[in-house]
């Protein structure tokens, strides 16, 4: 028989107290960041109402999502994205205000992904959406704040692989395709399928120009002046100029910012499932295969929402970004440990206790307990604690001993107000 | 760290991609046929070519334990994975198809049961017409569902017809075009670009010239 209560179901997993103080001390860095920005930190509900979710165009297929029905027989659906339940919240109860809003957020995400894959289906994402604002230089700060907060983090061989959202859209516009054709020819793009791209715009009548521009997209990925240069072969119409310059407004002000060795771009991002409008971008690593960081433009996602407000921002899975600062062996390592145990005689109990009281409040990690003959145990229980010092404060003397080196120290108990006033006395040796 | 890595599947598609290879001037030396190893290295020590089974190509390389794989498109449109397929090898060439008994029609009455190794695809291509289906799995000698009464058809990979032939069957449509494809982890394309490039398009003028 499977005893269930001792499994888990897949996607999920335990986090230990020293891999969770690694990522804890992460999440305080990037909150930090964040906030130096300016952003402000919020959260939204770990479940919403389906359709929420349904009713936005493009986002989380439906089968990603985990489904609860509501007691009045809803369907609630547990966080699947960050950005779409923010936008809601910004578009709610900011509906009059003109001025920018900065949301950062970190939360858990829930996603069904294909079974027996390795995905995980809780992790948690960080990210910033920045509302109000469509000039470039807001575009160029969400994505220099993303190069900045990864050389932070200790990594180096990134890049962010810039695209933009409209320009398939644009260039397609004139060609009178259905959606299902249309549909098509960005899986191949997306996946820079050449061959079966140009065998399936063979079979398609339509502007030999735009059959030329479509073939070249795809190919036009790698350093930001070179594609840019090529880009001009397949502006076809006036909407397209407007595209390409905004990426290239962009790239000048990164540039300017020091960034251009991080960037590089891909034009033949499709965007064929999601709510982004302008300049997108993912980050990778050298090394590690999954993209890190993903984010862009998206101006009619709050429209949705009945405010319409120009927005951009971008998110990353803490996890992940663990996992891969992991490969490049920068994640400090943490031994989760104790400063002091303490153990006490029933008639030294108050004075301990305040003592230990007084020591915390000087930032040490003090642990007690009460003395019962049981010194053994105390020895065995002291190292299983990982504590730095035993402290035995049994009859009239306080015995202090460093675990490491079994350096020795005793104090009067009668002399304990002397302790009390310079608590940190007991680490010097 | 750098090294790039290859994924392939051990049988007659590797061997024809190792050939493509080697014209390429990709060459591994300690690589033989009978040779039961799973890694081998190239002369320049910058490549490592890996053996997997082929329905485990994609995953490696979408998960980026692997940077480049070459594998049939029946694995790829089977299994949907998140990866760039830059090149039709145009080896390995057949078609998956629905076979059963001469004259067979399909109605939306029943529901048609098949048997089948390649139940995604089976189910997306009749879905797609409207016909109500029940796929039954099998994991090889699918040509026997039909005559042991398992399955109304099948649906599986045709090179000859001749097996299909030989147990009394005919092909009574063809649902796509197979052949192996050049696969590319998403993000090695473009952290490896130099090197992944110069390999696919080393490749590319070998697939010219046959």
């Amino acid at each position: 028989m499977v005893l269930y209560k001792e499994l888990f179901p897949e996607g999920v997993d335990d986090i230990h107290s020293d891999e969770y103080e690694i990522k804890e001390n992460l999440v305080a860095d990037i909150r930090t960041i964040f906030k130096s920005y300016g952003y402000r930190q919020v959260a939204t509900p770990t479940f919403e109402f389906y359709d929420l979710y349904l009713g936005i165009d493009g986002t989380i297929d439906v089968t990603e999502m985990f489904k609860i029905i509501d007691s009045d027989g809803r369907i609630l659906v547990l966080r699947p994205d960050a950005t779409i339940p923010v936008a809601r919240m910004a578009a709610m109860n900011y509906k009059h205000t003109e001025g920018y809003l900065k949301l950062s957020y970190i939360t858990n995400i829930f996603r069904h992904s294909e079974s027996e894959r390795g995905n995980r289906r809780e992790f948690t994402q960080a990210g910033i959406e920045y509302m109000g604002s469509s000039k470039t230089w807001c575009d160029a700060e969400v994505i220099s704040m993303g190069i900045k907060m990864l050389l932070e983090f200790g990594l180096e061989d990134f890049h962010i692989d810039m695209g933009h959202a409209g320009l398939l859209g644009q260039l397609l516009e004139g060609s009178g395709l259905e959606n299902r054709k249309k549909a098509m020819l960005c899986k191949f793009i997306e996946d820079k399928n050449y061959s079966e791209l140009s065998t399936y715009l063979e079979r398609l009548s339509m502007d030999e120009a735009i059959k030329k521009a479509i073939i070249k997209l795809p190919r036009l990925y790698g350093k930001p002046a070179d594609v840019l240069e090529r880009a001009e072969e397949i502006i076809v119409n006036e909407e397209m100029r407007k595209s390409i310059e905004n990426l290239k407004d962009v790239y000048k002000i990164l540039k300017a910012q020091g960034m251009e060795n991080y960037i590089l771009l891909d034009l033949g991002f499709t965007n064929q499932f999601n709510y982004y409008t302008g300049v997108i971008y993912k980050g990778y690593v050298s090394n590690y295969g999954r993209v890190l960081l993903s984010g862009g433009r998206y101006d009619k996602l709050m429209s949705q929402f009945g405010v319409s407000k120009p927005a951009c921002g971008f998110g990353f899975n803490v996890d992940q970004l663990i996992e891969a600062m992991n490969i490049y062996e920068i994640n400090q390592t943490y031994d989760c440990h104790t400063d002091f145990y303490m153990v006490c005689s029933e008639e030294n109990m108050v004075k301990a206790y305040d003592l230990a009281e007084r020591m915390r409040s000087a930032g040490m990690i003090v642990e007690t307990d009460i003395f019962q003959n049981d010194l053994q145990f105390q020895v065995f229980n002291a190292g299983f604690r990982n504590a730095n010092h035993l402290v035995e404060f049994i009859g009239d003397e306080i015995i202090v001993r460093r675990t490491g080196d079994k350096a020795i120290k005793t104090y009067m108990v009668k002399n304990c107000a002397r302790l009390m006033k310079d608590p940190m006395e007991m680490q010097k040796f | 760290m750098d090294k790039i890595k290859i994924a392939l599947a051990k049988g007659r598609l590797a061997k024809e991609a190792i050939e493509i290879m080697g014209k390429a001037g990709i060459e591994f030396p300690d690589y033989t046929e009978k040779s039961r190893k799973l890694i081998f290295h190239d002369k320049t020590g910058r490549l490592r070519m890996i053996f997997v089974k082929p329905w485990d190509v994609p995953v490696y390389v979408e998960k980026g334990a692997a940077d480049i794989g070459i594998v049939g498109k029946d694995v790829l449109m089977e299994n949907k994975v998140d990866v760039y397929e830059v090149a039709d090898l145009g080896i390995g060439v057949c078609r998956l198809c629905v076979a059963g008994y001469n004259g067979q029609e399909f109605n939306k009455k029943k529901k048609l049961k098949i048997g089948t190794k390649f139940s995604n695809s089976a189910k997306e291509y009749f879905n797609k017409r409207g016909i109500p289906t029940e796929v039954i799995k099998l994991n090889g000698s699918v040509e026997l569902a039909p005559i042991m009464g398992l399955s109304d058809v099948i649906v599986d990979i045709v090179e000859s017809g001749n097996t299909l032939k030989e147990n009394g069957l005919v092909i009574l449509e063809e649902i796509f075009d197979i052949s192996a494809r050049l696969i590319v982890n998403k993000v090695s394309l473009k952290t490896k670009n130099r090197e992944i490039d110069d390999i696919i398009e080393k490749i590319e003028s070998v697939l010219k010239e046959r």
